[in-house]
């Protein structure tokens, strides 16, 4: 007699009753023991952390993070669909999972690329800026709002807050907030709090601070960049190979029969986890330097507290 | 079947039910005295330690128990991951887990033994599950709390630029702009240590001067770069310009990371191979598990 058979035979109150007082037992044990409920849920931090870092790959490619989510849907009914063509159970497992994690890993160092490119033109704009205070003494405002007005190419959607009137300070933020680069946002946070005070002393700090440190800053990530496109190069070109390898495979008959078998599927899984594991070894060899970020509107709230 | 299909909604509701109760004792505090709710808040408010419970009185007498806090440094992570338990606590939580992981894992084996007369594995093996729960909770905890350390020093290298306009131009004490610049971080780490009073966890021997506290940090917490700005401000004090000070210190902590940049990069560039070439092999199996199936049947080994 089965297990689920012998709890079918008993009373319904009987089995309420037990599982009544075994979920009483375990709320009064998690109680006697001071079982904080609150650490078992995901830090929200945490959680926030995973979908900014969405929208920073959304907007180093310069795409709505609308159009990111339906991209990113969009390869995972992919996956599904090659697993529907293909008639091998396991692909819609693997399937989907390599259309999302693969479609992010392939566009992630083209975002970063756009990212520091869009670093560089502003540095080379934060130039302009201190020239025109300290050349054409322009004051602040002036010089930001005509920032706005010429952004250059790769910084059209960063800058264009600038160009429109109203609080400086709210322009400045919303630029920081567009750009979602951790170097435009340490200059936004300068600009807010230097702000107020004298162009010398701003156009100082343009040139003793700013600048050196976000050319160092420039040149950290430039490191950084060399070693992954290496790492994403040689992904790129193995899981390529892989795909190929397993498309040709299961265009052969017999060898499509050998896959969908039991012993082919634990070969796929076998070979799926070592490429996972690989590719997850490699990302840790190669882990990019995290930044500071930024809660600007925040920044702009202390700022404002302590009397603009 | 149809009995227990019967009583499923019942006992659904039963467990909501109960789960509500939980939650709702637990979020509203219903057997805590006033008192001693009011004396929280206060000791939470000016940042010092709750007394301890009775089972963790309890636990801090047992010399097993006092020995693993120690070797384990749990007092130091649980401070420095800004985890408000008392070691006795996280202690107690972690068995209650480890025991918890057992029980279930047992209870899966028990009904496999119901349902096929033999055990599906070696009961043994529970024992295994529960080490294996302990150990994932103290990493949990450590990982935590260096994850933790690495942001404080990160984030306080990079708000020192901002904290050489706010000291000089503003006028800020350093103590703080920092503070005021933890706030606007987008995480907590700093935050906790520098604004939330989470420092007295740790620094216990007294201090009068922000230097010795940001010292005190530096060896308590493990986060260097507060020895590093105690020393701008002691220069700063003697009558260096702020900003020139914390923007050297800013430049140094650049200037320290691109040096760190370019050697994990020359590094990476040799360790790369490793995984590279261990790229083939899925690929080898790919191809060559049909083939080797294939032989090994014809051969009648498969």
């Amino acid at each position: 007699m089965t297990a689920l058979a012998v709890v079918a035979e008993l009373p319904v109150l009987l089995v309420v009753g037990v599982i009544v007082a075994l979920a009483c037992a375990c709320a009064a044990c998690a109680a006697i023991l001071d079982v904080d409920l609150q650490r078992l849920r995901l830090p929200r931090e945490r959680r926030i952390a995973v979908l900014e870092r969405e929208k920073d790959i959304a907007a180093g490619l310069g795409w709505p993070w609308q159009r990111w989510v339906m991209l990113r849907l969009g390869f995972v009914a992919l996956g599904l669909l090659v697993a529907w063509f293909t008639g091998v159970t396991l692909l819609w497992i693997i399937g989907p999972i390599a259309g999302a994690v693969g479609f992010r890993f392939a566009l992630a160092g083209r975002a970063a690329g756009r990212r520091l490119r869009m670093e560089r033109a502003f540095l080379g704009q934060l130039r302009n800026l201190r020239d025109r205070m300290a050349v054409s003494n322009q004051s602040l405002d002036t010089a930001l709002q005509e920032l706005g007005r010429n952004p250059g190419p790769d910084l059209g959607y960063v800058l264009a807050p600038l160009a429109r009137g109203g609080s400086t300070i709210a322009n400045v933020v919303e630029m920081g907030i567009r750009a979602r680069s951790p170097i435009v946002e340490q200059v936004a946070a300068v600009l807010i709090w230097a702000r107020s005070r004298s162009s010398d002393f701003l156009i100082q700090t343009i040139d003793t601070v700013l600048i050196p440190v976000g050319e160092a800053e420039l040149a950290i990530q430039e490191e950084g960049m060399v070693t992954l496109a290496q790492q994403r190069a040689v992904t790129f070109a193995m899981s390529s190979l892989l795909v190929v390898m397993l498309a040709i495979a299961l265009g052969v008959a017999t060898l499509r029969a050998y896959y969908q078998s039991f012993a082919g599927q634990v070969v796929l899984v076998v070979v799926a986890v070592l490429f996972a594991c690989l590719v997850i070894f490699l990302g840790l060899i190669v882990r990019p330097q995290a930044w500071t970020r930024w809660n600007l509107r925040r920044l702009a709230e202390e700022q404002g507290r302590l009397g603009g | 079947m149809a009995e227990l299909a019967r009583a499923l909604p019942f006992a659904l509701a039963a467990l909501l039910a109960v789960g509500v109760w939980a939650v709702g004792l637990h979020r509203l505090d219903v057997f805590t005295p006033d008192d001693v709710r009011a004396w929280r808040r206060l000791a939470a408010l000016r940042g010092y330690a709750t007394p301890a419970g009775r089972l963790e009185r309890a636990a801090a007498r047992v010399p097993f128990l006092r020995r693993l806090q120690d070797e384990l440094d749990l007092n130091r992570q649980l401070a420095i991951a800004g985890w408000s338990e008392s070691p006795q606590g996280f202690l107690l939580r972690v068995f209650f887990v480890a025991l918890l992981a057992a029980a279930v894992f047992l209870g899966l084996l028990g009904l496999g033994l119901l349902e096929n007369g033999v055990w599906p594995a070696p009961p043994g093996l529970a024992l295994l599950v529960a080490v294996a729960a302990f150990v994932l909770q103290i990493s949990m905890l450590r990982s935590r709390a260096r994850t933790r350390q690495e942001q404080s020093g990160q984030a306080l290298g990079d708000m020192m630029m901002l904290v050489a306009i706010m000291t000089d131009g503003r006028g800020l004490q350093l103590e703080d702009a920092v503070r005021i610049l933890s706030r606007c971080v987008d995480h907590q780490s700093l935050q906790s240590v520098v604004d939330g009073k989470g420092w007295q966890r740790l620094v216990h021997r007294p201090h009068s001067t922000t230097i010795e506290l940001y010292r005190q940090i530096a060896t308590e917490f493990g986060i260097p770069l507060f020895d590093l700005v105690a020393d701008a401000a002691a220069n700063a004090n003697v009558g260096m310009s702020e900003r020139e000070t914390y923007t050297r210190v800013a430049r140094a902590v650049y200037q320290n990371r691109l040096a760190e940049a370019r050697f994990r990069a020359a590094r990476a560039k040799t360790l790369v191979t490793i995984p590279v070439a261990m790229m083939l092999i899925p690929l080898l199996i790919l191809i060559g598990a049909p083939v080797f199936a294939t032989i090994s049947g014809g051969l009648g080994l498969g």
